[in-house]
């Protein structure tokens, strides 16, 4: 079947598989590699995209699904090679270490910081619950995440 | 800030299933879905007709050569565990590579499975040619009778865990112009070379291992697994790129979990709390096949049993036994964890038997000066350090709140030493170290020191990944070895490269960036008690939900040495903690009646979700200088050595039950 897909404000038309998830459109077919495949059974959110501003996890859904929707990956967070303030935080901190959780949390926290009002540690610690990262302890991300949230109020 | 992360959230990391080439075909395997059965018939894909090889030991398990059955790359008269290899499929299109596995038709006669230690001491041998399911025994330490005033006993148990990387394993292999050139998610570029020359029967000169970026391991990837070599023969076969991703399904069923140990010890003192001896047996459930590692695991477990306690009397009996598991590897700790948990959870069973807080009891029988156990471990006195954490933690407090609190040492695994190099080019500083990170820090370290010798600044410095062209002999990350293997060996080529640029009168590092000069260094190492860390681990457990004991905070208090960098060591330690708290609660990899693997998705592995993070107080002490140039200690595995028995003995004074198992048994809830 035909699709186009709109992926960070571009359009991608292309011959599928009825079946294709829509991870493996982003990566296959628009060669958008940030995202990425953890556990195929949305426990990990790897493959974290925004889906018309909402978090979604990509793995869990057909790529003829997100048709008509604006879809956000990881590389559409930053302008250029400038971070978002989320992305800035914890590449300051270090907050990750191995990166492949990168798209997780960048979108969760990009999410965080536009959506939630009060930004604390709890608030933050509750929300990446769907976002798996098995080497930091999560201390580090939470940590900045809150930062970020903190920095644009400043602003 | 650093590129090396940077380019994650640009989404321009490369990781092995970024890696991509025109004509590409996808690897899928076919796996054995019995955990014992005869293998009448296999029809379809590539069969162990086609590859009739065996796996070697190599990696973090490449140590001596013993008597044990090694594993298959494909099954051929038996499948030993759910999960097995059988045969392989291939397309150039990744779904109907998948489609393809249904079509192969294999035909099983079922046999009963093996499924535990003591199953397996008591059943037939899986493996026909051996005359029981032993592996391997060894004796630890000398035999000793004691008339002690005191006596207790316990059985100990800690499941089997998965190392569980956010990114699977995975392969790129290509053979093109007579070389077998192979992309990886890998700890060792060296170990994986190693491993599929000697299975392949290869010339070293062709083949050529780059590491992809590593997204986690944990212990699964420093070994050759069957799918490697599968990937690589078909690579050869077909001179077409080959590509092979696991999914996460086939990583619990198939990738080497850790742990899976018991011990049955008793332990002898008197009744003002000196302990005199601890003698018992300790088994390691290696699953079906063996390498070097899990058939000397016991003997690990056993050489470290007396944490950091000068006890004059050891004795233990080890076994390794074969079941109907996929094969044993190592996990973030690998031995470490096993023997702390053991030796804690007696010390704690002591303190109240005799009715004396544990803590003290813990530092009455702490070394006055420096220590060599029977079983030939040499430590350095402790008893000043442990004073002072106890301080520090505030451990006055900290009872008042039932903490647990365990005492432990983390003895890295330096043997073989390390490579590195480094290499001046186009105004930066290119550095190649035999460990291949997965940005567990190694870069920062590696800016600190090439700052600290050639004054370079750390944005010029950049730590490349693991590549076996640029730095032909290396050996691997693991083991909380690389701060001190890979860091001597950097601070040493760095000091050759200054004396290389002295030579040509280049004496600072604007003109060094100038230069072409380049410097290589290796150099093997032995343990030395300076580089043995000592580690002080504090936890709190409440009832969550009224019925849930979850661990609420933890306490660190962890000689690192000379720190190379605060903040990585931070991480690494938060990171460890967390991986142990949770194999207290809920991590474990356990299998039904039939040997399949019970949980089906990572989420019902039981790993940790960021609400399962406890509070972190984690305070980075420096206990004394390794004896390497730099000074700096082991640091990755402290958390997952530590925790455990700081978070069972929290538990345990919670719910008042005693906590013998790994992961909490339900039964203590009722």
């Amino acid at each position: 079947m035909k699709v186009k897909l709109n992926i960070n404000g571009k359009d991608y038309e292309s011959e599928i598989e009825p079946r294709m998830l829509l991870v493996d459109f982003i990566r296959d077919v628009a060669g958008l590699k940030g995202t990425h495949v953890g556990c195929e059974t949305g426990s990990c959110g790897a493959c974290m995209v925004l889906l018309d501003g909402m978090p979604a996890k990509s793995c869990l859904m057909l790529a003829a699904q997100a048709q008509g929707k604006k879809i956000v990956t990881i590389e559409g967070l930053s302008a250029g090679d400038k971070l978002n303030s989320v992305q800035r935080s914890l590449s300051e901190r270090k907050a990750l270490q191995c990166g492949f959780c990168a798209a997780g949390f960048s979108i969760m926290g990009t999410w965080i910081l536009e959506n939630e009002r009060e930004i604390d540690y709890e608030r933050v610690k509750a929300d990446l619950a769907g976002v798996v990262c098995r080497c930091s302890g999560y201390e580090q991300v939470i940590d900045s995440i809150v930062e970020a949230a903190k920095n644009e109020r400043k602003n | 800030m650093s590129e090396r992360t940077e380019k994650f959230f640009l989404g321009k990391g490369r990781f092995v299933d970024d890696i991509t080439f025109p004509d590409m075909l996808y690897l899928e395997i076919v796996r054995s879905t019995q955990a014992h059965a005869r293998i009448l018939s296999v029809k379809g894909g590539l069969t162990a007709n086609d590859l009739p090889l065996n796996l070697t030991s190599t990696g973090e398990s490449y140590r001596r050569g013993r008597d044990y059955e090694v594993e298959p790359v494909l099954a051929k008269e038996k499948a030993l565990y759910y999960g097995q290899p059988v045969s392989a499929v291939y397309d150039r299109d990744r779904y109907k590579a998948k489609d393809l596995v249904e079509t192969v038709e294999i035909s099983y006669d079922e046999l009963k499975p093996v499924l535990s230690i003591e199953e397996s001491l008591n059943s037939a041998p899986i493996h026909e040619s051996r005359k029981d399911n032993v592996v391997s025994k060894f004796e630890i330490g000398k035999r000793f009778s004691l008339d002690s005033v005191v006596k207790l006993s316990d059985q100990l148990y800690i499941e089997r865990v998965l190392p569980n990387p956010l990114e699977t394993r995975g392969i790129v292999a290509y053979y093109n112009s007579g070389k077998l050139n192979v992309w990886i998610s890998t700890q060792s570029v060296y170990s994986i070379k190693n491993g599929l020359t000697r299975i392949l029967g290869l010339d070293p000169s062709d083949i050529n291992v780059y590491q992809a970026d590593t997204g986690g391991a944990f212990g699964s990837k420093s070994a050759v697994y069957p799918e490697y070599v599968i990937a690589c023969y078909l690579s050869m076969k077909t001179k077409q790129p080959v590509k092979w991703i696991e999914s996460r399904d086939e990583h619990i069923s198939s990738t080497r979990p850790g742990r899976g140990a018991k011990a049955e010890l008793q332990i002898y003192g008197d009744r003002e709390g000196r302990i005199k001896g601890i003698e018992g047996k300790i088994y390691v459930d290696v699953g079906a096949y063996a390498d070097d590692l899990s058939s000397t695991s016991p003997s690990w477990i056993g050489y470290q049993i007396t944490g950091p306690y000068s006890i004059e009397n050891v004795f233990i009996e080890g076994y390794s036994v074969y079941t109907n598991k996929a094969p044993l590897g190592p996990y973030r700790g690998a031995g470490r964890p096993e023997a702390a948990f053991f030796i804690e959870r007696m010390m704690d069973m002591y303190a109240d038997h005799i009715g004396i807080d544990p803590v003290e009891l813990r530092l009455k029988n702490l070394p006055e000066k420096a220590f060599e156990s029977p079983t030939g471990l040499k430590l350095l006195p402790s008893k000043v350090f442990f004073e002072d954490g106890i301080k520090k933690i505030g451990y006055s407090e900290l009872k008042k709140k039932n903490a647990g609190i365990s005492f432990g040492i983390l003895l890295p695994a330096v043997f073989g030493g390390e490579s590195a190099k480094i290499k001046v080019e186009n105004g930066i500083i290119k550095v190649w170290l035999g460990g291949n990170a997965h940005w567990q820090r190694h870069e920062l370290f590696a800016k600190r020191i090439l700052k600290e010798i050639l004054g370079i600044p750390e944005d010029k410095v950049f730590l490349m990944n693991g590549d076996t062209i640029e730095l032909q002999k290396g050996i691997g990350t693991w083991g909380s070895r690389s701060a001190i293997t890979a860091g001597n060996a950097l601070y040493k080529a760095a000091l050759l490269l200054k004396e290389k640029a002295q030579k040509m009168n280049i004496n600072d590092p604007e003109n060094l960036l100038k230069s072409d000069l380049s410097s290589e260094y290796y150099e093997n190492m032995q343990l030395d008690p300076t580089m043995i860390s000592f580690l002080l681990t504090a936890a709190v457990a409440e009832i969550q939900d009224s019925i849930k004991p979850v661990i609420k905070e933890v306490w660190a208090y962890y000689d690192v040495g000379e720190p190379l960098s605060e903040e990585a060591v931070y991480g690494q330690i938060t990171g460890g903690l967390l991986m142990g708290v949770q194999e207290v609660l809920s991590e474990a990899l356990k299998y039904d009646s039939k040997g399949k693997p019970i949980p089906e998705t990572l989420a019902a592995t039981g790993i940790a979700y960021s609400i399962n993070a406890p509070k972190y107080h984690v305070q980075i002490a420096t206990f004394g200088r390794s004896n390497t140039p730099h000074g700096a200690k082991g640091v990755g595995e402290a958390g997952t050595v530590g925790a455990p028995p700081a978070a069972a003995r929290a538990i345990e004074n919670l719910l008042g039950k005693r906590v013998n198992r790994l992961p909490l048994d339900f039964d203590l809830l009722a």
